[in-house]
């Protein structure tokens, strides 16, 4: 009644063709991370400061994040050291391993979606990790903060006990534990 | 064919042509909607949502939180894109049609926004607790307190908008409270790119999901308030008001500006009086005259509403007009013979409908109506039907004092029109009305593409 003449095929198929390859062309087009968190390793940094340094004595310097930073987290660029923890030299009980009179290795920053861990990892004269610190962590949401405040922690007593980077995550914390695990596997593969 | 101008003092009036005819099809809106959707899931997916469904229970809220979001923008969008009166779909759905969609968009919106809060909160409260979390989502991360705010409007408008709340509202209530979802949208729409992860670590995405928005903004800016500000700056005229019947009122406009107008009989306007206290209310009503260059009449009842403003209008005063809208117009029925239905104000429409109808059409109209005082343009119709070899029967009264029980049943109808399975039926009037001739017909045996209902505008 209304429609004096049908409308073609083509007329009927062609902009659902075209919208859905544009569609798809552009969904291909997008990042496509390989899961929902990505770690990235501040590799400048790295290079700068993964060699093994002075014991006692020598105190990290402070990484300044790299245009490569940027890129990854667009708003949360790491901020430079905000928590120092306390100096390597109150030294931290450990036992069995004997004194941490080693080497102190500072990491280079994991670069993860909410922010960047950064680790000073001290080793005793056997080359066993005997204190790891938290440089530098996510610090500007009140959410990160209680996270990282309650598995940071852990995860460096566990690493202690380990004396590796094979940790198990705290659940809530696995982002973190994605990133800390990362930093210190490179301190890691920096001094084998 | 004589053709009687009732209302009109110049006798040179031209009928408008008929507004042009939209070629947009069902398939074209299909494709958006489908695109549109493709691209919002496949944004979600494409950042590891999928994969993120079979990580930890917080992993998957965040993933679901991310996706309810991501629809219930998308489908705020198309909601608004409805109400934009976009001619070219305006033309094809009709604007009762856009409206009914934009309403149900709106409550699908509001089921995703629910379930992207519930998800949200839940997400968030891993580990450090609902408490927390609610406290985080609701002021302590950036925007959320903004968010908020904007959320409470977008939902009280949605629950205003239920059929329970606002047949308890007046128009403008509801109108004005309506107007709140713009800004809460708008005052939304900051979170969604800095918190979740989906724009805020993808520059192309984020650029598309912004330049989606604004493109809305100014679709709505073009179409919506472009119209209202054309409408305002070229008003037309009151230029004669008619008693009708008891409490009915029919106004004629004019003015230079119709020469150019195109409309059809059948199609309705929003009107608004440009007077001191009255100028912000629109209101829609349908056309009872075929419109000519010399005037667009409308035929009013006194419902109590704001429509008892416009039957005590007077001749001068300068009206605003939005419009025409509508599809339910004589180019529905081509040839066929036609069965033409009014139930009280309803007659406007069907009065205007006849005028462009022709002998081979043979109009049947049948006129219900309470009172007898209330049986407006009767004089006109049955010199309209009567021009065109048709017929025409008033049935007045309530339903108790009719000698049937139901003057729309099939029997009744195809007593009284025997031909009544081939004829084009057109309704205008009370839902409930409509619904009762729609059954009737459709047993009489006329096809269910054959009938025409249109709503009550006035």
């Amino acid at each position: 009644m209304t429609d004096q003449h049908k409308p073609s095929l083509l007329r009927q198929v062609a902009p659902a063709a075209i919208l859905t390859a544009a569609g798809v062309a552009f969904v291909s087009m997008l990042d496509n991370p390989t899961g929902t968190n990505t770690v990235s390793l501040d590799n400048a940094a790295a290079e700068d400061q993964a060699t093994p340094v002075a014991p006692t004595t020598v105190t990290p310097t402070t990484v300044t994040p790299t245009s490569e930073v940027e890129q990854v987290t667009t708003t949360l660029a790491p901020l430079p050291t905000t928590t120092v923890a306390p100096a390597p030299t109150d030294a931290p009980v450990v036992e069995s391993t004997g004194a941490c009179d080693g080497d102190l290795v500072t990491s280079p920053t994991a670069l993860f979606r909410w922010g960047g861990i950064q680790l000073q990892v001290h080793f005793t004269r056997t080359n066993a990790i005997c204190d790891v610190e938290v440089l530098q962590y996510p610090n500007d949401r009140s959410k990160s903060i209680a996270i990282n405040e309650r598995a940071l922690p852990v995860y460096n007593s566990e690493a202690v006990s380990a004396n590796s980077a094979g940790i198990s995550a705290v659940s809530g914390a696995t982002d973190s534990w994605e990133a800390y695990t990362a930093a210190l596997q490179a301190v890691i593969d920096s001094r084998s | 064919m004589s053709r009687p101008i009732t209302t009109s003092p110049v006798v040179t009036a031209q009928p408008l042509l008929p507004p042009g005819t939209s070629r947009v099809l069902d398939t074209d809106v299909g494709a958006v909607i489908g695109a549109l959707t493709l691209v919002v899931v496949g944004l979600w997916a494409r950042h590891g949502g999928v994969s993120s469904l079979g990580g930890s229970a917080t992993d998957v809220f965040t993933s679901l939180a991310s996706l309810t979001g991501l629809l219930a923008s998308e489908a705020g969008i198309l909601g608004l894109i409805l109400v934009t009166r976009t001619p070219k779909l305006e033309r094809r759905y009709g604007l009762d049609r856009l409206f009914n969609w934009h309403r149900l968009l709106g409550e699908l919106m509001a089921i995703f926004l629910v379930a992207h809060i519930v998800t949200g909160v839940e997400a968030w409260a891993d580990p450090t607790g609902i408490v927390s979390a609610i406290k985080d989502l609701t002021g302590r991360e950036p925007y959320m307190a903004l968010t908020t705010v904007g959320t409470a409007m977008v939902l009280i408008v949605t629950v205003t908008s239920l059929k329970i709340f606002r047949e308890k509202l007046t128009y403008e209530t509801w109108w004005f409270i309506h107007l709140l979802s713009y800004v809460g949208l708008a005052l939304s729409f900051s979170h969604q790119i800095v918190l979740g992860t989906d724009f805020m670590n993808d520059t192309v995405a984020r650029w598309f999901w912004v330049g989606l928005h604004v493109g809305v903004v100014a679709w709505i800016a073009w179409g919506r308030w472009g119209t209202l500000a054309r409408s305002l700056a070229r008003p037309l005229r009151v230029e004669a008001v008619r008693h009708e019947a008891s409490g009915v009122v029919s106004l004629t406009l004019g003015g230079s500006n119709l020469r150019r107008h195109r409309a059809a009989s059948g199609q309705f306007y929003y009107l608004r009086e440009l007077s001191p206290g009255r100028w912000w209310s629109n209101n829609p009503f349908s056309l009872s005259a075929e419109p000519t260059t010399s005037g667009l009449r409308f035929t009013i009842k006194d419902r109590g509403d704001a429509s008892r403003a416009f039957t005590r209008i007077t001749e001068g005063t300068r009206v605003a007009i939005e419009g025409p809208y509508g599809v339910c117009t004589p180019d529905l029925v081509g040839d066929d013979k036609v069965l033409l239905v009014a139930g009280g104000v309803g007659i406007g429409p069907i009065v205007s409908f006849l005028e462009q109808l022709r002998p081979e059409n043979e109009p049947v109209v049948l006129y219900r109506a309470h009172a007898q005082a209330e049986v407006a343009h009767a004089d006109e119709l049955e010199h309209l039907a009567s021009s065109r070899g048709g017929r025409f029967h008033v049935l007045v009264g309530a339903r108790t004092t009719l000698n049937v029980p139901d003057p729309f049943a099939a029997d009744v109808l195809l007593k009284t029109i025997p031909d009544m399975a081939e004829r084009v039926v057109i309704v205008a009037g009370p839902e409930s009305m409509i619904k009762a001739v729609q059954r009737g017909a459709r047993r009489a045996g006329v096809p269910f593409e054959q009938i025409h209902a249109e709503r009550a505008w006035w």
